[in-house]
Formats: structure tokens, sequence, C-alpha cells
């Protein structure tokens, strides 16, 4: 009690005791936050790490595959050793969900058998956590045996995230904002509805405006390489008049017209993204007389990745994983940091 | 006969000097107020000058459903004085009907998040307006925040953009009929401020009561 002083001593005796509780710096640097309207950066930075491809088999399961984006709070208490605990317990929520015939629908098989696994080599720095792969399979009888059959995948990362919110998080939290699936979508429910309850966290959709995918077009157009062969995809909507304009661009062109612009070997402004977007718009009203900047840009896809805004994903090519991942991972610390507002929840 | 002369700083921000002549067979009581206490002036002539009554508001603004909602909704609100309003794509406005146009109190410029043409648009016509007009009566109103999915132009730009010509930012939502007749009830009693039918307020002074003291800044927080 030598750290009271007088006037607390005072309180004391009456039976209140204020003790000095651990205020951290870093809680009067959140308040800085929320100013409205925030500013997303002008500048980003082009990764030069290249993520270690040392498993490249256990990557290579995340490609070619269309994944759906959520947002996710950070996890209470989470622990990797504990995974096959986990995996039990994912097992048996799913079985009794199942019982409950909530999600009983025509041929979707639901699968009964969970299991955790961590992905390693999906971190930028020593500061991120690992990712966390997570699998549902059914057992479908065969007349050999008993066969598995992967019905549903998801998997979370963090990929270079915001150092200076990883370290304000007290130790109990792990911070795996981004979360991928792929399979039916009441199994995705159910799975959320598991982790939302055992980890206390919130899930939610994670749509891509505009103008995130407009930095995403140009940042793949960047690293367009040699084994590259898919055509540059951008698709617009007018929804007024129902209609989608998409266009397609040779690879090679992209990145002419990119290199003409970007000058800056380690970093991409927003001012040469406006200008690639600008001159496309351009190009387009000169032959064809509409006017795209008036539309929205509603899918981007590239030999390296294709996002769509509702938060669809598909990764194509191992090697330039660590241009995709993290800057979805600030996008989704800038949804936790300066937009708390809930989008619709995943149930 | 007397002769009677006063100036009059009109409410458009054009200084005029009346020469009045008022014979007794045509007196028409004009009066004369002065509101006490503003540093602006505000001298407004009451009397049967019908052409002091009626105000006038330009929408400018973008293609789209909105304008043309937004002025149906404000001619359905208000119920007291005429209410012109114009609606144009862009500034400047023709030059041939400029003899009959009725006089402009207020400016809203009307930009879609979602829509970067209409920034552009905006952009550009903001060139053709009289400095005169940024002393509170010009107006921005941002819509289709709310959908994060299609926006291409952050709320933040806008909001320098707005801060840049010291006029207030009011974000809406055009969707609905209700949030519609929300807006138009602000708009016109902005406009009525505008126009000098609020006696003891100046559109200046409400320009800077509207407009936040936060600025988009990041040293302010």
């Amino acid at each position: 009690m030598e750290h009271l002083t007088p006037a607390k001593a005072g309180m004391a005796r009456l039976g209140v005791c204020f003790a000095n509780a651990d205020a951290s710096p870093v809680v009067l640097r959140t308040v800085k936050r929320h100013t409205p309207f925030h500013h997303s950066s002008a500048r980003r930075k082009i990764p030069r790490t290249n993520l270690p491809v040392g498993n490249a088999e256990q990557i290579a399961v995340l490609l070619q595959k269309q994944w759906h984006l959520y947002h996710v709070t950070p996890l209470y208490r989470f622990s990797y050793s504990m995974l096959k605990k986990y995996s039990n317990e994912l097992s048996v929520f799913i079985a009794t969900e199942k019982k409950k015939g909530m999600a009983i629908e025509g041929g979707i098989e639901l699968g009964n058998e969970a299991k955790f696994s961590m992905l390693s080599g999906l971190r930028a720095t020593e500061n991120d956590p690992e990712a966390v792969f997570i699998q549902i399979m059914a057992k479908t009888a065969a007349h050999q045996g008993v066969d598995k059959k992967v019905v549903w995948s998801g998997w979370m990362c963090c990929v270079d995230g915001d150092f200076s919110f990883l370290e304000s998080l007290p130790v109990e939290f792990i911070c795996l904002p981004l979360l991928f699936a792929n399979g039916p979508d009441i199994v995705t429910t159910m799975v959320g509805e598991w982790l939302q309850k055992t980890f206390d966290c919130y899930i939610s959709a994670f749509p891509i405006s505009s103008e995130n995918l407009t930095w995403m077009a140009a940042m793949w157009a960047n690293c367009f390489s040699d084994s590259v062969h898919r055509m540059m995809e951008l698709e617009w909507s007018v929804p007024p008049v129902q209609l989608t304009i998409s266009l397609s661009i040779h690879p090679e062109d992209a990145k002419a017209l990119w290199d003409s612009i970007h000058t800056n070997e380690d970093e991409i402004t927003i001012e040469e993204v406006e200008l690639f977007m600008s001159s496309l718009h351009s190009h387009f009203y000169r032959h064809f007389g509409v006017r795209l900047a008036a539309t929205q840009l509603v899918h981007v896809s590239t030999g390296i990745a294709s996002a769509h805004c509702d938060g669809k994903l598909m990764l194509f090519n191992c090697k330039h994983i660590d241009h995709v991942l993290p800057f979805l991972t600030e996008l989704a610390f800038h949804q936790i940091q300066y937009q708390p507002r809930l989008c619709s929840s995943i149930d | 006969m007397q002769i009677c002369w006063t100036s009059a700083h009109l409410p458009n921000g054009d200084g005029a000097v009346f020469l009045m002549d008022l014979r007794p067979e045509d007196r028409r009581g004009v009066g004369l107020e002065v509101s006490p206490g503003w540093p602006l002036p505000c001298c407004s002539l009451q009397g049967a000058l019908d052409q002091f009554k009626a105000m006038g508001s330009a929408l400018v603004g973008a293609d789209g459903p909105h304008l043309d909602q937004l002025a149906a909704a404000i001619l359905k609100e208000n119920k007291s004085f005429e209410v012109n309003i114009h609606l144009a794509k862009r500034l400047p406005l023709p030059a041939e009907n400029e003899h009959s146009r009725p006089r402009i109190d207020l400016i809203v410029f009307l930009m879609d998040l979602r829509n970067q043409h209409s920034v552009e648009t905006v952009k550009a016509s903001l060139a053709y307006v009289d400095v005169n007009y940024f002393l509170g009566k010009v107006c921005f109103l941002a819509v289709g925040g709310r959908a994060v999915k299609h926006q291409s132009i952050e709320m933040y730009t806008l909001k320098q953009l707005a801060d840049s010509y010291s006029s207030p930012l009011i974000p809406a939502e055009l969707e609905s009929a209700e949030r519609r007749s929300a807006i138009a009830q602000r708009l016109i009693q902005i406009l009525k401020v505008a126009a000098g039918l609020v006696p003891g307020v100046s559109a200046l002074a409400l320009s800077s009561l509207i407009t936040p003291s936060f600025k988009t800044e990041t040293q302010r927080c």
C-alpha cells in the first residue's frame, strides 16, 4: 500500500481503493485514430520479402480455389498447442448441429471431422502469428475402405500486420484478421459460430471497395513475370441499367503501360494508380464512347490473383502471394482500427 | 418630391446603389431594416417588390435520378415562399437565358462517392462560380457513403475539397423518401438564410456554424 497517496489512502479507509492500473501509453495513441473520415495511405510499399516457400505443397492447396473473405477480430486465448483439441471440439459441434437438423439441405454433405493445422511460412515478419489451416472432411465409405473427402477448407492468416497495433494487443489475444473460406455457406456459418463462441471474436463480411480494387490492379500489373500467361481482366458494373462491362488486356501491354507510369522502385503512389486507371478509362472512351469513370469497378483478374468486390478471391501463383496478402491484411487492420461499424455478420 | 437613396448589400453579393424616387403618388411603403449586431450589414428591403420574396437555388451534379428526386422533394417541402430550382449537370450555365434567370441564392453541388466522374465535373464547375458565393452560399452534398463495396472515392477527399472552399459538406443518403425529405428540409433552411429571409442570421455565420471545427489535417485530433 506504499504507493497510495494521502488522498487515495483516505479513500481506502472508506473502502474504496483505486489501484494504479497499468495505463499503457498505447491507449493514448488509439484516441488519435478515431477521427472521422480516415485517409488511407497515399503510398504503399512493394513487398520485397519473398515468403519462404519451404512447404510449397502446403501452399499449393491454397491456389486455384475460390475463397470467400471475412474479417475476424482478434482471437482470445487461441493457442497453437491445442490444435488437436480444437479439431475435436469443432467435430463435436458440427455433429450436434447436424443432429439438431438445422442445416439439412438436399445434397450438401456436411462432413463430420475437422482438422486444424498450422500453415507455416505465411508470415512476413516475426511479429505475425502463424497461419492456421482448417479442413472439414467427410468420411465416404468406398468399397476399398474409408475415404476422406474434403468438404470445406479455410485458413486464417496475418501477413505483415500493423506492428503498433499488434504490439498494443494484450498478451492473451492473437490477431489473425483474415479468414478465407471455401465450401458450402452453411458450413462456413457453423465454423464461424464456433469460432465466435470459443474465441470471443466477431466475424463479418469483407467487401472490397472499388478504390482498393484499382490499387490491386496496379499492384498486380506491377509484378508481371514471364511465367504468367493470363489476360488481365477488369469488370465494371453500371447498376442503373444492369450492365456489366468487361475489358481484357494482354499482360505485356498492361506491364508496358504501368512501366511508363511507375518510377520509384520501392513504392506505389496513389497518383500512379489513378493515372493508370484514367489512361484505361480514356482509352475506352476514345474507342467505345463509354465513360468508365462513372461506373464502378467490381472485378479484377490477373495472372497472380483475382478479386471481386463481394469479397471473393482466387490465388493463382505461389510465387507472388506476398504481393496479395499484405495488402489484404492492411485493409483488414484498417477495418478493425478505423471502421468498427459492423458489416453484415457471417450468420 | 423626395429623393432618397440607399445602398443595399443584396444577398447575392453584388453591392448595388439604389436611387429611389419616392413621389407621393406612388409611395410604396418601402421600409428599411438593419439587423443589429452582425458585422455584415444585412439589409433587407421589405415591400411589394416580389422578386425579393422568391428564392432561387441551383443544384449542380452528375446524372442520375438523385437530382430530380431531390428537387421534387424540395418543392414538396416548402410551403411559405416561392423556390425556384435550377438543375444543371455542370457549370457554366448557358448564356442565352442569362437575363430571364431568377436570382440564385444557394448552389448545391452533388457528388456521388461511387462515381468518380461526378467529382471531376464538380471540380471543373467550381471554377465558374463567383467568389462571393463562397461566403456561405455554396454547399456540398456527398451521396453514397453507406455501401463500402462500390466506393471509388474516399469521404476524406471530398472533405478536403469542401474545406478548401470553406463550405459545408453534408453526407446524405437519397435512396428513401424519408431521407430525401430530411435533406430537403435542411437545404431549405440553409436556402432561407442564404436568401436573407431570416433576420439576424447571415449566410456566412450559418456556414461557420454548420462546418465542424475539425479540419482534414492530421495534427488535429
